[in-house]
């Protein structure tokens, strides 16, 4: 064991006490910010005129049509439908291994809820270790933000893939994920050169899922956003002094949206239908796949999934019901979580066991070859060092 | 011959005594307790001849989760059945091994290795092996397995893929050696009898 447990003890101590007061300030927050939320009165013209004012850079929840402190039953549920789900692992590149690589992971399964017929799995796995795939463009060895991107848009290739393979109709897809393409998020950071034919990728993924008018839903659990905390937040400002310059100087600590909904939305309840404000969500709105995204009450403890979705389904109540009542069936089977995603991870996840056999399968490819891989001296040093740690008296 | 057998898991544990081998579901055909099974070694020299004795399930926290539903949908239910990468596995106690197209019916030299292919024993190997009956030494001895279950199961076995004629003579000789086998434990020797009787 690595750990000093003599410096950390009273460090644990603090951490306890620091995350209870940090509680305790966030649910002082709390009566505030529903009272606000039940209590609004004001129409989607008012909140946008707010909106606006607070400028480009403000980073909230956008209403739509549906009053923000209403909430929506679970919808009854077609007896016959097709659920798919797509997930992804990766082994990002080691310059310290025998050979320079990448690895891709994709699990994909379909349900066809109704057949009384055991879903079709797939794994599929790719490797990647041509100098194009290693090196793109001149920034060196590739970064692992457009491996995972490349990651994403295989797994919305695969959902794409099943739901043009002819399953019963109507058609659920879900990813594990955020639909706004987590690579365009940090665009400033990754050269456009490399991004942008991602993106282009991706989003053609897109075109064929609305295209087969399937209910894609990409699935958050425990989600991390205040973007509804951050509207009531700006409601609750007086309009006069509503200013990009005052929202950059505003405080920024906020409640996530979670704590605020998690005890207030009923068990198989949604909340209203919001627009993510963000610079991609704009670039995806011209191309007319704004994303929008409600909140969803699973009814386990404390759970609160936030699933977003493309406008099709936004604006197709059959297609959005599907995605409301499926999503609830689905999380009955596995404690709040969609079984079918669940199940999508088992089947792309790569073990430490599956990496060394297929570490051990390329130094046998590159024996074969007549080569001499050896991996370095470093890596060499802490597989025995991990080795001899398992041999650890108890 | 062997690869024209039944499949029906590969070996993960072995010894000399026995070996340990697991299979995913569904499998056309699913290795019974007290039925004959074989597995190759010493680099296809030889093949190792075994007696499933114990198949279990490996736990799995995900399954008992749709396990607790009350109405869960069938749908989810066969994907844990067939889909799922739930291995089964069975533990082979070794009755014989041959080498050299000559059968002994003792504790093989070497045990398989791991991921040896396991494969059903034909009958016709079946009933040439249980011509000679002294590998129940190796069962009765064994004092971590069923024995006297396994003895009367894999008895059972080697008389039905017999000739209806034959079954009951073969029961009856096997009765026989057991008896001259546990002379000292009339207890155990009852328990076998009884046993075989059932197999009738």
């Amino acid at each position: 064991m690595s750990l000093n447990l003599n410096q950390l003890l009273p460090q644990l101590q603090y951490l306890g006490q620091h995350t209870h007061q940090h509680a305790l300030k966030q649910a002082a927050q709390l009566p505030a910010l529903l009272e606000a939320l039940q209590q609004s009165s004001l129409s989607q013209a008012d909140m946008l005129e707010y909106i606006h004012r607070a400028g480009m850079d403000w980073r909230g929840a956008i209403p739509t049509a549906e009053p923000i402190h209403q909430t929506f039953p679970a919808p009854a549920l077609t007896p016959r439908f097709s659920i798919l789900a797509a997930d992804g692992s990766q082994v990002h590149p080691d310059r310290h291994a025998a050979c320079i690589f990448f690895l891709l992971n994709i699990g994909q399964i379909c349900i066809e809820r109704g057949s009384k017929q055991a879903p079709n799995t797939h794994t599929h796995s790719e490797l990647f270790y041509h100098e194009t795939d290693l090196y793109p463009g001149d920034f060196g060895l590739v970064d692992n933000s457009i491996i995972n991107a490349r990651r994403d848009v295989m797994e919305i290739g695969a959902l794409a893939d099943m739901a043009e393979a002819g399953h019963s109709r109507p058609v659920m897809a879900m990813l594990d994920n955020s639909l706004l393409l987590w690579i365009a998020l940090r665009s400033p950071e990754v050269p456009s050169q490399l991004s942008e034919p991602v993106v282009a990728d991706y989003q053609k993924q897109l075109d064929r899922l609305r295209n087969q008018r399937t209910a894609l839903a990409g699935v958050i659990d425990r989600p991390g956003s205040s973007n509804l905390v951050a509207l009531l937040q700006l409601l609750g400002t007086p309009l006069d002094h509503v200013s990009p310059d005052f929202i950059r100087h505003a405080n920024k600590a906020r409640l996530l949206d979670r704590t605020l909904l998690t005890n207030w939305l009923p068990v198989g309840y949604r909340s209203a239908l919001f627009i993510q404000s963000s610079p991609v969500n704009r670039d995806f709105e011209k191309l007319g796949y704004q994303i929008q995204f409600f909140y969803l009450n699973p009814g386990f403890k404390d759970s609160l999934l936030r699933v977003e979705i493309p406008a099709w389904v936004a604006e197709q109540p059959d297609l959005l019901a599907l995605v409301h009542a499926g999503i609830l069936d689905q999380c009955r089977l596995t404690n709040g979580f969609p079984y079918a995603l669940a199940r999508a991870h088992e089947l792309a996840v790569v073990s430490q066991s599956d990496r060394r056999l297929l570490e051990q399968s390329i130094q046998q490819s590159l024996l074969k070859q007549g080569m001499r891989p050896h991996i370095s001296q470093k890596s060499r040093q802490k597989s025995l060092l991990s080795a001899r740690r398992s041999f650890d008296i108890r | 011959m062997a690869a024209q057998q039944p499949f029906i898991g590969r070996v993960t544990r072995c010894s000399t005594r026995g070996f340990v081998g697991v299979v995913r579901l569904p499998e056309p055909h699913l290795p019974a307790f007290g039925s004959f099974c074989q597995a190759e070694a010493q680099q296809g020299l030889s093949r190792v001849f075994g007696l499933i004795y114990n198949i279990s399930i490996e736990d799995d926290d995900f399954a008992r989760q749709i396990a607790s539903i009350e109405h869960a949908p069938p749908e989810e239910i066969l994907d844990n059945q067939q889909n799922r990468q739930v291995p089964v596995e069975f533990h082979a106690l070794a009755i014989g091994y041959e080498m050299d197209g000559k059968t002994c019916q003792t504790l093989p030299p070497q045990p398989p290795l791991s991921l040896a292919p396991i494969h059903v024993m034909p009958d016709a190997m079946v009933e040439s092996f249980t011509r000679k009956l002294d590998f129940l030494t190796l069962i009765l001895n064994s004092s971590t397995i069923p024995a006297d279950e396994l003895v009367a199961a894999a008895l059972g076995h080697a008389a039905r893929i017999r000739a209806q004629a034959d079954q009951e003579e073969f029961l009856i000789t096997a009765g026989r050696q057991c008896a001259r086998m546990l002379s000292h434990d009339l207890i155990r020797l009852e328990t076998i009898l009884k046993g075989l009787h059932n197999q009738l």
